[in-house]
């Protein structure tokens, strides 16, 4: 499983995604300052929010809803990217290092699209810090490495 | 599930990642806005920095239900922000320490004396002799008799699946003790 960033931007029209990524996240300046390339795209999606209300961690595994995978190509680049990346589980992390993209921006864009119903997480019934059969499990595995 | 790799520069930190990581290290940045207090011309405080740190990580797949990452934390000190994130959640944490440079590692230890977080101290060997006993590295890091003190091979994946380990008993210590505490 070797998810790759899509490079080919060319052909996609950044105000139409950028429709869908508003009704997302809060209004966002006009999209004529986005470059394709910009690097600080991300950045600019995130609006400088370095937290979301979404309770995730970097090594939160996260997948695409169906809800995800058909608003996938409406979605803003690096939104789509996320939920082509989470057609299968893939961690946070990953996330970040698959489009090169802070961690901590990762985490904010993922936790959006939580909030949107395009991503799903599973979210453990116990902390897996207090999960003593987990963890007695994650032993055993280590172990046996 | 998660445990982070601490410790100063070049002690070896993403070779122990990758030593035992089913994947070469994945290296990713972490943005961060710190709060500086740094007073401007006009005498008003100006408070926001950004930083760019790398950090990187390797995974181990223990089964269908359980991935284990292991994160390599930059070595610098001044980056509290980051690790605050960094450990949430996670099981515990492993501070590697040089014996040629003890110092080093005092922030990582300091830091995750300060929280409720188990941690293990791994003298990583380098081939070498150690350059002080392992109870003159405890006495000299001033570790509180409950912190496990143990040597390593942060290039031998058995050497670190070890370590690993000793971390992972700490962390099923807690977890019985948390599980057995009424009200939780
Ligand atoms: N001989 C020997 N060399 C080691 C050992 N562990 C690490 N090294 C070497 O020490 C150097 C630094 O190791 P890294 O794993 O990059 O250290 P690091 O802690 O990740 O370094 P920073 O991320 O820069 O702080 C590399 O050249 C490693 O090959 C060891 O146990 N023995
Ligand atoms: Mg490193």
């Amino acid at each position: 499983m070797s998810p790759r960033f899509r490079t080919d931007r060319a052909a996609l029209d950044g105000r139409e995604r950028l429709l869908e990524s508003r009704s997302l996240t809060p209004p966002a300046p006009p999209c004529d300052v986005l470059e394709d390339d910009d690097p600080v795209r991300p950045f600019f999606l995130t609006r400088g929010r370095t937290r979301t209300d979404q309770d995730i961690a970097f090594e939160t595994i996260v997948s695409a809803t169906d809800a995800g995978r058909s608003a996938s190509p409406r979605l803003a680049f690096e939104l789509a990217d996320i939920t082509r990346l989470a057609s299968e589980p893939v961690s946070v992390a990953e996330i970040s290092a698959a489009m090169k993209i802070p961690i901590t921006v990762a985490r904010v864009l993922c936790g959006d699209l939580i909030t949107a119903g395009y991503l799903d997480r599973s979210i453990p019934l116990v902390a897996p810090t207090d999960d003593v059969e987990l963890i007695k499990r994650l032993i055993d595995g280590v172990r046996s490495l | 599930m998660k445990i982070v790799v601490a410790g100063g520069f070049g002690v070896g930190k993403t070779t122990m990642v990758g030593a035992i990581s089913e994947i070469p290290p994945l290296t990713t940045e972490a943005a961060m806005t710190s709060l500086g207090a740094e007073i401007d011309d006009r005498g008003d405080v100006t408070t926001k920095t950004t930083t760019t740190v790398a950090m990187d990580f390797g995974r181990v797949t223990i089964d269908r239900s359980i991935i284990l990452y292991i994160f390599g934390t930059p070595g610098q000190d001044r980056f509290g922000f980051m690790w605050d994130d960094l450990i949430t959640g996670a099981l515990g944490a492993i501070v590697l320490v040089d014996t040629r440079r003890i110092d080093d590692c005092f922030p990582a230890v300091d830091y995750f004396e300060h929280r409720d977080l188990p941690f293990v101290v791994a003298v990583n060997r380098f081939d070498g002799r150690l350059a002080h006993e392992l109870d003159d590295i405890r006495e000299a890091l001033d570790l509180s008799p409950e912190v496990p003190i143990v040597t390593t091979d942060a290039r031998a994946k058995d050497a670190v699946k070890d370590t690993v380990l000793v971390l992972l008993d700490q962390a099923l210590a807690r977890a019985m003790v948390r599980s057995r505490a009424p009200g939780r």
